[in-house]
């Protein structure tokens, strides 16, 4: 409570004398504007003019001194406030499981809306330090208004609360007198006798707390041997009774489409209480994309629709591309080539002349190149797939032979997994190759598939056509490309989509961010980007313009979050008793002095300075 | 560098002007204006008996003939004349404050010494708080006093009737004086003023400066501000007032004309708002201040 008064009180009898003062003076004085003539010589002949004016009308200047006179009137009676001051960290549980419907509202609003009530009972003396789950620091110490301002801006973040490390993070601030915790979670059994702690959950309540989750998410690419893409997702029950879920997933198959994907196949699925259960999604072969969304749908069994926690039911997974550029010489079109399912590489057509160019500075970026049906005058610097096309050194026969695989090296990598056995005859160009490269597989009519490294580059000739990658319906042919492009690029291609999880760090080069919605983040330069505060698409623009966007998704998994039913027990550190606030008096007589001081020095300013004379006003 | 009204046809207007002295004075060299002294010249003076040593080419033969007497012809010689510009620099010369009559007081003056110079006299421009001023002559010299005059300011409260006077009795040579003022001072200072120029043997003339201000006074209520002595006066000025006022100013500079009247001393008033090239080229050559 904020008390005031004053240290001498009697001064203040001075105050009235000294304003009679002033009113006499201004009497005496007129509120006549002063002009300066060249002489009252002549002035002074005039018939006598009365002094004191007839009604007291004082100036602007007046009601300045008579300002004047009141402060320096307080300032020498000692004015003073009285009050107390707390040194308060409040903890505000903004995770994710505040977001959890309450009523018309969420956890987290009327979480935010005790923590203000609870502000603004506080003295102004006071200073106050908002900490929320997810906070690297603990931020400054404000004023409770402030605070309050810092507490209203708050949304749920997609992290785990960790309240018991917030509230040893709080406590080891200096000087901290209390530390207020607004959470779902109940109050620990023991707690130091400055901490407050506020519950507001859905249990206290007696309100639903039915939820249901996907807490995990995976996808595999189309391999040889398996139809279209395969997703698992993780479904898992929190609620009270069993629950029809209906599955959902979408397909992006550009960044373009990212804000609106396409949707691919709904089911339905019986899930008992607390059950947890793997899903296998057979996505639809021709369904290839760059990101797959999945949601859930959940109907109780008491007939409610959707959980009380809507933000936990949704998962993104990404194709994961290994960078590489490949340079694509065909007279085909990469469609026609069917590389635009291969999500691993990043696929560009281009010309002879643009391969012909040396790698690095002035040159291509290219890592690998896939040269199909088209003869080269060059052997290319970087690692090469030559299709049905010829190079120095290596040349193909001129018309196609009828033949039969005769023999293979066994255990070559760009030969795994693939079955000769099954093979009858096939229709190949003979390959001639040079001494560096190696047949691996011969028919009755010559070596059909060569392979060999020089200057640290490695090549593949290959007498027969794999195109067009028609995954499983064409093994053979998929088999042979998949491991071709491997031995090549020396990589193991086994990961193609990834989950990502939130928080992340974006690094390197970053231009801007696009969050949707036409929300774009400029990250400051040099910086670490953390992204996102909510789990979904984004797209990563690295330079100016659109080159080079990559598309990411992000997911928040977290049981403890999405669990509402259980209660978390919470064990608090011993931490140190503190006195829960100090006396603080606020003596104002100093700055009223101050500004006093400064007002004296105006005033004698305006009175040194005459006022400018209006022109034709008086003379003498 | 003269001020920028000071236009080439201004100044050959004043070229074809010459100050015009009620009496003769002796100078100090050959000049433009008819001296006491006799000897020679192209004036006729009188006829003196001969006497013995001198020139025989100024005997009148013409006399001797019809008198049988021999005389010489006199002539008056033509000498220089010494002018005097008594500048006001009281602060009621610049008041108020950017009215234009300090200025037009300044061009005044500057004009008086061109026209001074460029007829072959000596001239001095006195502005009392700015130090002594020597004589000058030449057209040369027009630009210092142009440089002098654009420097000056009015002073401050200051006690202009001990630095007028003070200016007034470094002049050695009798000659013309002209005293350019509002005359807003108490009538015994001007007339010491004047009083010291007439101890000096000063052919004197008054130029009254003043501006619209100082004729008329404005209605409604003000505390008056004297620009030299400070003092305060707090007025309410109405109608009745205002023609009060118009008459005590009436009054006041009757008298002033009333004294340069009975003690030869010519009197020109300006007003601060009259374009410069029409009083001094015709103001003044109506006046016979200059011809």
């Amino acid at each position: 409570m904020l008390q005031w008064g004053f240290l001498y009180p009697v001064m203040l009898g001075a105050i009235p004398l000294a304003l009679a003062g002033l009113v006499y003076a201004y009497l005496r004085r007129g509120s006549a504007p002063r002009r300066i003539v060249s002489s009252v010589l002549l002035l002074k002949l005039l018939p006598r003019q009365p002094k004191y004016r007839r009604t007291f009308k004082p100036p602007t200047r007046f009601y300045f001194e008579l300002l004047l006179l009141l402060l320096l009137g307080f300032g020498a009676a000692g004015l003073y406030f009285r009050g107390t001051a707390q040194r308060v960290v409040v903890v505000l549980d903004s995770s994710l499981s505040t977001a959890a419907r309450f009523g018309d509202t969420t956890v987290h609003a009327e979480l935010r809306e005790r923590a203000a009530q609870y502000l603004s009972a506080l003295s102004s003396f006071s200073e106050v330090a908002v900490l929320q789950p997810g906070d690297s620091a603990l931020g400054a110490f404000v004023s409770p208004t402030e605070a309050q301002a810092l507490v209203a801006s708050s949304t749920v973040r997609y992290v785990e609360d960790r309240l018991a490390q917030l509230v040893t993070q709080a406590f080891s601030a200096p000087a901290v007198n209390v530390v207020a915790v607004f959470s779902d979670i109940e109050a620990p059994s023991t707690m130091p006798a400055n901490l407050r702690w506020q519950t507001l959950s859905l249990a206290s309540q007696g309100l639903r707390r039915d939820n249901i989750t996907i807490s995990d998410v995976s996808l595999q690419p189309p391999s040889p041997l398996a139809k279209g893409h395969t997703a698992q997702l993780r479904v898992r029950s929190f609620a009270e009774q069993a629950a029809e879920v209906r599955i959902v997933s979408e397909v992006v198959r550009s960044i373009k489409e990212v804000w609106r994907p396409v949707p691919l196949r709904n089911f339905d699925i019986e899930l008992k209480q607390g059950e947890e259960r793997i899903v296998p999604i057979e996505l639809p072969e021709a369904s290839a994309g760059i990101a797959y969304h999945f949601r859930i749908e959940p109907v109780l069994s008491d007939g409610t629709r959707g959980d009380v926690l809507p933000l936990d039911d949704s998962a993104w997974v990404t194709a994961q591309s290994t960078g590489t550029r490949v340079a694509v010489v065909s007279p085909r079109s990469l469609a026609e080539l069917g590389l635009e399912k291969l999500t691993l590489f990043d696929f560009e057509s281009t010309s002879i002349e643009e391969l012909k160019k040396p790698r690095g500075a002035g040159g291509h970026e290219f890592g690998l190149a896939i040269v199909d049906r088209t003869p080269l005058d060059f052997i290319p610097t970087i690692p090469t797939l030559l299709s049905l096309s010829s190079m120095p050194e290596l040349t193909l026969g001129e018309s196609p032979q009828q033949g039969s695989i005769s023999a293979w090296s066994e255990g070559h990598d760009v030969l795994s997994y693939l079955q000769f056995g099954a093979l009858g005859s096939i229709q190949i160009l003979r390959i001639t190759s040079p001494l560096w490269m190696e047949p691996i597989v011969e028919t009755t009519t010559g070596a059909v598939v060569v392979a060999g490294s020089k200057d640290n580059s490695r090549y593949v000739g290959l007498g027969l056509d794999i195109f067009p990658f028609r995954g499983s319906r064409d093994p053979f042919s998929s088999v042979l490309l998949l491991n071709s492009l491997k031995w090549l690029a020396r990589t193991t291609l086994t990961q193609g989509y990834r989950v990502l999880k939130t928080p992340m760090l974006l690094t390197g080069p970053l231009h801007r961010v696009e969050v949707g919605n036409g929300e774009v983040q400029e990250p400051v330069v040099g910086e670490p980007f953390a992204l996102p505060t909510r789990p979904g698409p984004f797209i990563v623009y690295p330079e100016e313009g659109d080159r080079n966007a990559t598309l990411l998704a992000v997911n928040f998994f977290s049981p403890g979050e999405s669990d509402l039913l259980t209660a978390t027990g919470i064990v608090l550190p011993t931490v140190e008793e503190r006195a829960e606030q100090m006396p603080s008096v606020s003596g104002i007589a100093g700055w009223l002095a101050l500004i006093v001081f400064f007002a004296l020095i105006l005033d004698v300013v305006r009175y040194l300075i005459p006022a400018r004379p209006r022109a034709g006003s008086v003379g003498a | 560098m003269l001020p920028a009204n000071f236009t080439p046809a201004y100044l050959r207007q004043l070229e074809l002007l010459k100050i015009r002295s009620r009496r003769a004075f002796l100078g100090s060299r050959q000049g433009g204006h008819v001296s006491p002294k006799r000897g020679h010249g192209i004036e006729f003076a009188d006829y003196r008996k001969y006497e013995l040593g001198d020139n025989p080419r100024h005997i009148d033969w013409g006399v001797y003939a019809r008198s049988d007497r021999v005389y010489v012809k006199r002539f008056q010689e033509e000498q220089d004349l010494s002018v005097l510009v008594l500048l006001d620099d009281s602060a009621s010369m610049d008041t108020p404050s950017g009215s234009g009559k300090w200025q037009r007081a300044k061009d005044i003056a500057l004009s008086f010494a061109y026209i001074a110079l460029m007829q072959q006299d000596r001239v001095c421009v006195s502005i009392p708080s700015s130090g002594d001023q020597p004589f000058s002559s030449g057209p040369r010299a027009i630009h210092r006093i142009a440089e002098t005059l654009e420097s000056a300011t009015v002073g401050a409260q200051y006690d202009f009737l001990s630095s007028a006077q003070r200016a007034i009795s470094r002049v050695g040579f009798p000659g013309v004086a002209i005293f350019i003022s509002d005359l807003l001072m108490p009538l015994e200072n001007t007339i010491a003023i004047l009083d010291a120029m007439r101890a000096r043997n000063l052919d004197i003339t008054v130029v009254q400066l003043l501006g619209p201000e100082d004729r008329e006074i404005s209605e409604g209520a003000m505390v008056a501000v004297d620009s030299e002595t400070g003092e305060q006066l707090e007025i309410v000025v109405d109608q009745r007032l205002r023609e009060e006022y118009r008459a005590l100013m009436d009054s006041f500079n009757a008298r002033l004309v009333d004294y340069f009247h009975s003690h030869s001393i010519a009197y020109v008033l300006c007003d601060a708002r009259q374009p410069l090239t029409e009083f001094v080229v015709e103001n003044l050559i109506r006046t016979g201040l200059v011809v």
